[in-house]
């Protein structure tokens, strides 16, 4: 018997015969041409192919790429769905222009010409008269490595805003203070044990290609140990499950410290070698003799209280769980996997100190780039350069990095409203990119009330495949293209190895295949929709039409000086001039490095990085015992355990790894007032931040109802089902309960997802995926939000528009949480100190109450725990801390 | 030829529904059914909760009751052991749905024609694997040949324990699982509630047990499908217009051969039967997805079917009615009297297929058994002799006849009122699925219809207006009455029947 294939040979995707399934069995042949892409619908990259039907040019399905190294065929739930994003019924195919005022919901259709002329104008104005400050690009979902960055470059803006902040910002700080490298790169798939903090089995960073990765080591027997309050599926897969007090986790990462410490189970020669101890040594136990033992008998006393005994206390896990996960991660030695993004970190202030918990028990077991450890994003993930690279901004933009958060790891995005409130500046165009803040963020009603304020926004852009609340708020939408509809470059840290994988417009190549000359992929693409590289050149162009400002050269062909540059040169620049390795595999297929891309989607740089790129000798590398080895990014090129930065820069009390609980601490909760800690920020693995309104995902998940304890909800006389009233510190929701055990009891949790909404019944949302909603205002900033009803069914073209039978489509959370920041990351703290309630008779599902004036109180508060720049050198920020973009040196100077 | 399986692992599967979404984009599967999906449970009580996840699909069974039931053999085998389906001959009678014990069939809205998952077997013939297996993240799905002792599943399925969806319906699965939990594998263990972990539980089996607040951890079923039930009104109107045909004939035929050669045996008997007998294929043909290709039943029949089987039995029933109405007005009483001889076993096959039809909807356990087919015989007696008795009202008859019919009607609300009384009451139940469907009937959704209806109006006040009506000398007063509660009695069990039957979670 033949093998089977998991998919068609590449030798057949010019040429792929398929029986189309649903005239089975019929023996009906169509012909497909096979054209791979990179996944649009969350951060991993995943590799996919897509079955462009020759006569028709349709998409009919998407499947994985075999040939791409991080997701290896195989995708998730939501990388399928593709085509129901293309054939979206609710889909924005033209650029529309508001009539009216802006938020009112009248639209006309404009022409790109029209759209291009007066953006672009307004842009070149402004950086004539020096408002550079005043244009902002502010993305949700990249989905592409370094090519925007160019641009701002490009233009001389400091203008890069993000949404990491709402996202990884704890996370990320928490790796990079350790090594200077923000992301880490476990080796799942050859671990002994994997310890994680997110739920990696269902959404983490990179789902698909760690998930499989997870599951292939645990086959092969690694022990997963996961810390999590609830009972995610990635909970239900562990060996070991660890359901915290929230924010409690670093007790227990210290009480594993300690008995790996205690028991002699470390890496001494490891930690001796790599760790900073002689740093840490002088300056907070300077009566010690600088010598690894006595830095071994300081660390001791250092966490002697963390035993399994405290951190069973503080986290509600019992001591033998802990010493058991101890013992699991003692016995993996250098095999040790471990993750920390979202979830905990994400979840409360002092979030990345959680993560440096964690990371400390990898350095403790010397399990850095090791096989079965963890490497470093910047050894794992490949960023070719792009062409003809820009000089960096000159100037500092306040609204971006403002002087209270000197470490905040990313832009103070969330905070945008506060700013603009705060009158730090204004905005004359701004662009919102695959982003959809007022939905997002927290406190969305203080964005919907800058974004209609037209004194604060000149000009507001927003460019996105479909509707968003945010778009709704908009002058212009600009619709942009899906996965299958654009070119980008993607790299990710999926595993150890790198690759580079390459997003097509699939029409248009095919349409290329077929002999058509195509110049612009919106010739290929539904309606009128763009794509974004080709939106950027062409704006440069009209911002610098006759090349005076010096921007109009970066958007120039490198081959034909003067010329609009196509993506065909600049994609193949780059895959010609920067990616090691690319042109010599493509000259042994006897094609063009662009070629290469365009036919596999996806090129390996290498595989097995079991880097060590530490142990890598370098003329300029940190001296350890008299050989001079590259080191990590930091300052001392040696993994910080003591952080001379925060030390330095008003936080000596944080410079080590620590346990601080959360701002939502269980101690603090008022029980017998019916006080909780809500975990807001989890997510399925069926659904994508804002972009995934489709049919057949929210057939399986369209609902985000409240989990709560059984215990809990006894108390208060609720089952599943019923309505609650959840009380924030800025006002209030209404959803419905769902009663488990799968959750500790005094937390409660309601998946970030759901609850999307519109305004109006035929447009401004998915209607599938969308309930309408009535806003009112008050003149004293109270906003009250009500369903009309959920999401209905509808006529379209496609008749299964008339099949929804799912009505209520979630509750929006997020709109009734006041902005956190974490004082050091910047990141929201995304739990919140809640009081619960059976609902009232007045209580409607849905039902959101918020107070933005009591929102503004709270933002106040919390910038007060700020400690502000300048920091020791009178600086605006640490030199080596990474930014996005960043502006030259002078700029990080501090004028006083 | 090969004969393809699968093997899950359950230990592997994360649950993300990837499967699920591959498997609607490689057959374009409309919202609301599903070929395959994820079935999630959540039992034990905190910290040691835990959430199991169980892929299902089409376990192309050996012996398919599918198949078997088919009266068009739309479903059918390929050389490969697939059971595959030909839409284009598929009238939409949903038998399928009602003997698949997996519920893997469905009615494809767009199509209007049964479907199912076939593996992918227009995949296989290109040599690739089913889309469900390729799109995997975990790997947790190996597909293969189970004859060959090469492959992985075959070694698999020598080597490992495994389990099948219910093995004791003896249909011989050919998805295999490993690490299956009863709570998961076994539908009707997990407790269902009314709202799932993310949304609205759609069409929930009313007979699937509610969660016990009182029970924490208990198992309880976090996410399903919708699943829509074969049959409905159509088929109650079935049941009630068929046995008042069959059971007048019957009767008629009886009292004809007796002697009784008035117009009510003669002329209102073969009436009364071929009014419902049309009536009953009209419902018939009014239940099918595709009316139009009504007529496949006869041009193109599957004979292990009893709905094809059936279809030609009351076609035969039909023909001699009709016969019989055409020799009353034609005056031949001799070819009444052969009407008569052979309505006998044929009404008798025309009533009673029912019952075999039914117990090949091998998916419900309460259609199981041959106390069905007697029930059914009995029902048409009394049905029958209900309608005999109301049409005496229109002719002059007999005081032996109105006696007869009486004591006809009483023995067979008797013989009727015993099997509910002991299948619902008494008898212990074989399965769980039955239980929980006898518990339905006695004391859930349909106790009110069944205490007041079936029991009541369908037995007990048959029984005492008899009384009356023998202490009355057999006046039409009392018969008139007995016989309506009699056909409304009879219509409330019809539908807790059908309905009852169907309301047990099967997946």
């Amino acid at each position: 018997m033949a093998e089977f294939r998991s998919h068609p040979p590449v030798s057949d995707w010019d040429n792929y015969v398929d029986f189309e399934s649903t005239s089975w069995p019929k023996k009906d042949r169509r012909n497909y041409w096979i054209i791979p892409t990179i996944c649009f619908n969350c951060e991993s990259g995943c590799g996919v192919i897509a079955y462009v039907d020759k006569d028709t040019l349709d998409v009919r399905k998407i499947e994985g790429n075999p040939h791409h190294p991080g997701s290896r065929g195989r995708t998730c739930a939501k990388g399928v769905v593709t085509p129901n994003q293309i054939e979206d019924p609710d889909r924005i195919l033209y650029p529309l222009k508001r009539v009216g005022k802006r938020g009112g919901g009248e639209w006309a259709r404009v022409t790109w010409d029209e759209v291009l002329e007066d953006i672009g104008g307004r842009i070149r104005k402004a950086i004539l008269e020096d408002r550079r400050r005043e244009v902002m690009y502010h993305v949700g979902r990249p989905g592409e490595d370094g090519y925007m960055n160019r641009v701002l470059q490009a233009w001389g803006l400091d203008s890069h805003n993000s949404h990491t902040n709402v996202c990884s910002s704890s996370a990320r700080l928490g790796h990079f203070l350790w090594t200077g490298a923000d992301r880490p790169s476990p080796d799942y798939a050859h671990a002994e044990t994997i310890l994680l903090l997110s739920s990696h089995l269902e959404s983490g960073h990179y789902f698909n290609p760690h998930a499989q990765r997870i599951m292939e080591g645990k086959s092969r027997g690694a022990k997963l140990i996961v810390m999590d309050p609830r009972l995610s599926n990635t909970s239900a897969k562990a060996d070991v499950w660890m359901p915290t007090n929230p924010g409690t986790e670093s007790a227990v990462l210290l009480a594993i410290a300690k008995h790996l410490i205690d028991n002699g189970q470390y890496n001494r020669e490891f930690v001796r070698r790599w760790v900073n101890w002689d740093v840490y040594l002088k300056a907070c136990r300077p009566e010690l003799p600088v010598t690894f033992e006595a830095f071994e008998d300081a660390l001791k006393q250092e966490y002697e209280i963390f035993t399994p005994e405290y951190a069973e206390i503080e986290s509600g896990v019992p001591a033998h769980k802990v010493v058991e996960a101890a013992e699991a991660i003692a016995a993996a030695g250098t095999a040790f996997s471990t993750h920390s993004w979202r979830a905990a970190a994400a979840g409360h202030l002092w979030g990345w100190q959680i993560t440096r918990c964690v990371y400390f028990l990898v350095v403790l077991m010397g399990a850095v780039g090791e096989k079965g450890g963890v490497n470093l994003n910047d050894t794992n993930k490949f960023v070719p350069k792009h062409p003809n690279p820009p000089p960096p901004p000159e100037y500092w933009n306040e609204l971006l990095f403002p002087k209270e958060f000197p470490l905040a790891f990313f832009e103070m995005s969330f905070l945008l409203p506060h700013f603009l409130k705060e009158k730090r500046g204004k905005l004359d165009v701004y662009f919102t990119r695959v982003y959809n803040p007022v939905w997002t963020n927290p406190d969305g009603f203080s964005w919907m009330e800058m974004l209609e304020d037209e004194s604060q926004i000149g000009l507001h852009v927003a460019l996105t495949p479909i509707w968003s609340e945010t778009a709704w708020f908009a002058d212009y939408i600009l619709p942009m293209g899906l996965g299958t509809e654009r070119h980008d470059t993607m790299s990710q840290e999926t595993h150890a190895g790198r690759w580079l994988g390459f997003r097509q417009p699939v029409k248009r190549v095919a349409l290329e295949k077929r002999g058509t000359s195509v110049t612009h992929t919106h010739e290929a693409n539904p309606g009128e929709v763009w794509e974004e590289s080709e939106f950027w050149i062409a704006l440069s162009w009209k911002i610098d039409p006759d090349g005076s400002m010096g921007i109009r050269k970066f958007f120039e062909s490198p081959y034909r000086p003067g010329e609009q540059v196509t993506m065909d040169e600049y994609y193949g620049w780059m895959f010609e001039n920067s990616v090691p390795g690319l042109p010599e595999a493509a000259k042994n297929e006897g094609l063009t490095p662009l070629e290469y891309m365009r036919k596999y989607g996806a090129f390996k740089v290498d595989d097995k990085a079991y880097s060590k790129a530490h142990e890598q000798p370098a003329a300029d590398g940190v001296d350890v015992e008299g050989r001079a080895l590259t080191g990590f990014n930091t300052p001392s090129k040696k993994l910080e355990f003591f952080s001379p930065t925060l030390a330095e820069w008003g936080w000596p009390e944080h410079a080590i790894p620590k346990y601080v609980p959360g701002h939502v601490y269980w101690r603090d909760l008022d029980r017998s007032s019916d006080e909780f800690d809500l975990l807001p920020n989890f997510r399925l693995p069926t659904l994508i931040h804002t972009r995934s309104p489709v049919k057949w995902l929210y057939e399986i998940s369209h609902s985000n109802p409240l989990w709560m304890a059984t215990g809990d909800a006894a108390k208060l006389g609720i089952a599943t089902g019923d309505l609650v009233k959840v009380q924030t510190g800025i006002g209030f929701f209404v959803t419905r309960a769902w009663v488990t055990e799968g959750i500790r009891p005094g937390v409660v949790a309601m998946s970030h997802h759901l609850g999307r909404w519109r305004l109006d019944e035929d447009k401004g949302g998915s209607r599938n995926a969308s309930s309408l909603v009535k806003i009112t205002r008050s003149a004293d900033g109270k906003y009250e939000m009500r369903q009309v009803h959920g999401s209905q069914p509808f006529a379209s073209n496609d008749p299964d528009s008339a099949r929804v039978w799912w009505t209520e489509v979630g509750v929006h959370q997020n709109l009734t949480f006041p902005v956190q920041p974490d004082p050091v990351s910047g990141m929201h703290c995304w739990h919140q100190r809640v009081r619960l309630e059976k609902a009232g008779v007045d209580d409607a599902y849905g039902d959101v109450m918020v107070d933005t004036v009591k929102s503004h109180e709270l933002y106040l508060e919390w910038m007060a725990k700020t400690r502000p720049a300048p920091g020791p050198d009178g600086t605006r920020r640490p030199r080596w801390f990474a930014r996005p973009l960043k502006p030259v040196p002078a700029a990080y100077n501090l004028k006083t | 030829m090969p004969n393809y399986g699968f093997v899950i692992d359950l230990k592997m599967c994360i649950g993300c529904h990837a499967c699920t979404i591959a498997c609607k984009a490689e057959h374009d599967i409309p919202v609301g059914v599903n070929r395959c999906w994820v079935k999630t449970v959540e039992k034990g009580r905190f910290p040691d909760a835990q959430r199991l996840f169980l892929p299902v699909l089409c376990n192309q069974c050996e012996d398919a009751p599918c198949m078997n039931i088919c009266p068009t053999s739309a479903l059918f085998r390929r050389r490969d052991g697939i059971v595959d389906l030909h839409p284009d001959a598929c009238i939409g009678c949903k038998a399928c749905m009602a003997a698949c014990p997996y519920d893997q069939l469905f009615i494809d809205p767009n199509t209007r024609t049964a479907e199912k998952c076939n593996f992918c077997a227009n995949r296989i013939e290109n040599q690739l694997e089913p889309a469900c297996v390729s799109v995997c993240p975990t790997e947790c799905r190996i597909f293969g040949d189970l004859d060959d002792p090469t492959t992985k599943v075959a070694q698999i399925v020598q080597r490992e324990a495994f389990t099948v969806r219910k093995p004791e319906k003896g249909t011989g699965p050919k998805v295999f699982y490993l690490g299956a939990d009863d709570s998961i594998i076994q539908p009707e263990v997990a407790a269902r509630p009314f709202t799932f972990r993310e949304g609205k539980v759609h069409l929930r089996p009313l007979g699937g047990r509610e969660p016990d607040p009182e029970s924490p951890g208990e198992p309880r079923v976090d996410y399903d499908v919708p699943h829509k039930k074969a049959w409905g009104m159509d088929l109650v109107l079935y049941l009630l217009t068929k046995g008042i045909s069959t059971g007048a004939l019957f009767l008629g035929a009886i009292l004809w051969l007796m002697g009784d050669q008035s117009a009510l045996s003669g002329f209102a008997a073969p009436l009364v039967s071929c009014i419902f007998a049309a009536l009953t294929a009209g419902v018939l043909v009014m239940d099918l997805e595709r009316p139009e290709r009504f007529y496949y039943i006869l041009t193109r029949p599957n004979w292990k079917s009893w709905m094809a089987r059936g279809a030609f039995i009351l076609t035969a029933h039909g023909a001699i009615a009709g016969l019989w109405l055409l020799a009353w007005w034609l005056g031949v009483p001799g070819l009444i009297t052969l009407c008569a001889w052979l309505t006998l076993p044929v009404a008798l096959a025309a009533t009673g297929y029912t019952g075999l039809l039914f117990a090949q909807g091998l998916a419900r356990d309460l259609w199981q058994g041959p106390h069905a087919t007697i029930d059914l015989v009995a029902q048409a007696a009394a049905e029958g002799s209900a309608a005999l008795l109301l049409a005496a009202l229109f002719t002059d008859v007999d005081p032996w006849v109105l006696r007869s019919l009486g004591w006809t009607l009483a023995g067979a609300t008797t013989l009727h009122l015993s099997i509910l009384v002991t299948e619902n009451l008494l008898a212990p139940s074989p399965t769980l699925h039955h239980e929980l469907a006898v518990r339905a009937i006695r004391e859930g959704a349909y106790r009110q219809l069944f205490w007041v209806g079936a029991l009541g109006l369908g037995g007990l006040a048959p029984l005492v207006l008899f009384a009356i009506a023998v202490a009355s000398g057999f006046s039409m007063i009392a018969l008139v009455p007995m016989a309506l509660v009699t056909l409304v009695g009879s219509f409330a069990w019809e539908y807790i029947w059908v309905e009852a039957g169907q309301c047990v979670p099967i997946s």
